[in-house]
């Protein structure tokens, strides 16, 4: 590092190294952080004085395309989606920072489709969930708070996963534009990219406390 | 603008992802019964950080940021221990007044 800590303050170079707008997305990633982690530690809350809590491996065991039951199968498998488009993103960024025009249009389009799948997927177990009769007022499996927070929790992240489809896409045709070369630079790619990881490290929370935990 | 990410290490953290979500499903659904659920749920909540620690050290690029940038994403999720702390004792002693007085 050619300047010290102390010199990067002292006016004429950014302190941070990056560009306003990953500068932005940044700041705006920790706000977000906490409005999720505020929904979960709400949900938290509540399921720690409920008296009784539905097992989400008896809930969440319905797989499309067959009356088998496979405990937290189907939302194993919207992980990996999540996982998966996550690595085409990380792709994507990379062939942005080397310039590489027809690599960032193969793996933001993959990424999209990807992220296409994650939403159809929750659409599909919003809609047998629904059937099941759990909606926002009652819940065959115990509390109705736990399909209060499941709406809203996995609602709010499925937004989040649309939002992120939609700026995606607006990048890509940017790029098939060709708007980054004449530009020269595709730093837009990186700040939608760490949008899109985001998301994906929220649902890894959500997972977590709506699937996994037991307390 | 930033120096692009090896593959090699898109595929570790790729794997990292994969083989812990898959652990930590096996580990939900077959935990024994007889054995305290606290040791499975501290567990858990462990591998999830480590994925966390993935996603945001490689995948987002901070690890490679500069440190006055890693401390500003960082240091306000400090504030989460009390949050997560605070609520959740508070939501346990409503579930005990409740028990007590038969909400």
């Amino acid at each position: 590092m050619s300047t010290t800590a102390v010199d990067r303050w002292s006016s004429g170079t950014s302190p941070f190294n990056v560009t306003w707008g990953k500068l932005m997305m940044w700041l705006f990633l920790v706000s977000d952080a906490f409005t999720f982690g505020a929904l979960l530690i709400s949900y938290a809350s509540i399921r720690a004085a409920a008296e009784s809590w539905p097992n989400p491996e008896e809930v969440f065991s319905a797989f499309p395309f067959t009356h088998a039951k496979i405990p937290l199968g189907f939302v194993s498998l919207m992980t990996f989606i999540l996982i998966a488009s996550s690595v085409t993103m990380v792709l994507a960024v990379r062939a942005g920072a080397l310039k590489d025009r027809k690599g960032v249009v193969k793996y933001l389009a993959l990424t999209i489709i990807g992220g296409l799948i994650f939403l159809s997927s929750q659409a599909w177990e919003w809609t047998h969930l629904i059937m099941e009769g759990m909606t926002i007022s009652s819940n065959p499996w115990g509390p109705p708070q736990f399909g209060q927070f499941f709406f809203l929790i996995t609602g709010f992240h499925g937004a989040h996963v649309f939002s992120g489809v939609v700026l995606n896409f607006i990048v890509l045709l940017k790029a098939i534009n060709g708007d980054f070369d004449r530009s020269g630079s595709y730093q837009v790619v990186e700040n939608v990219g760490l949008y899109w990881h985001f998301v994906d490290l929220v649902w890894v929370f959500v997972f977590l406390a709506y699937y996994l935990i037991s307390a | 603008m930033a120096q692009a990410i090896s593959i090699r290490s898109v595929m570790i953290v790729f794997w990292v992802l994969f083989i812990v979500t898959i652990v930590e499903v096996a580990m939900a659904i077959y935990w024994p019964p007889e054995l305290p659920k606290g040791i499975l749920d501290f567990f858990l909540v462990l591998f999830t950080l480590v994925k966390a620690y993935f996603i945001v050290a490689e995948f987002m690029h901070l690890k490679y940021e500069l440190r006055p940038l890693i401390i500003m994403v960082l240091s306000p999720l400090i504030l989460f221990i009390w949050f997560i702390l605070a609520f959740v004792i508070d939501g346990t002693w409503w579930g005990y007044l409740k028990q007590v007085f038969g909400l």
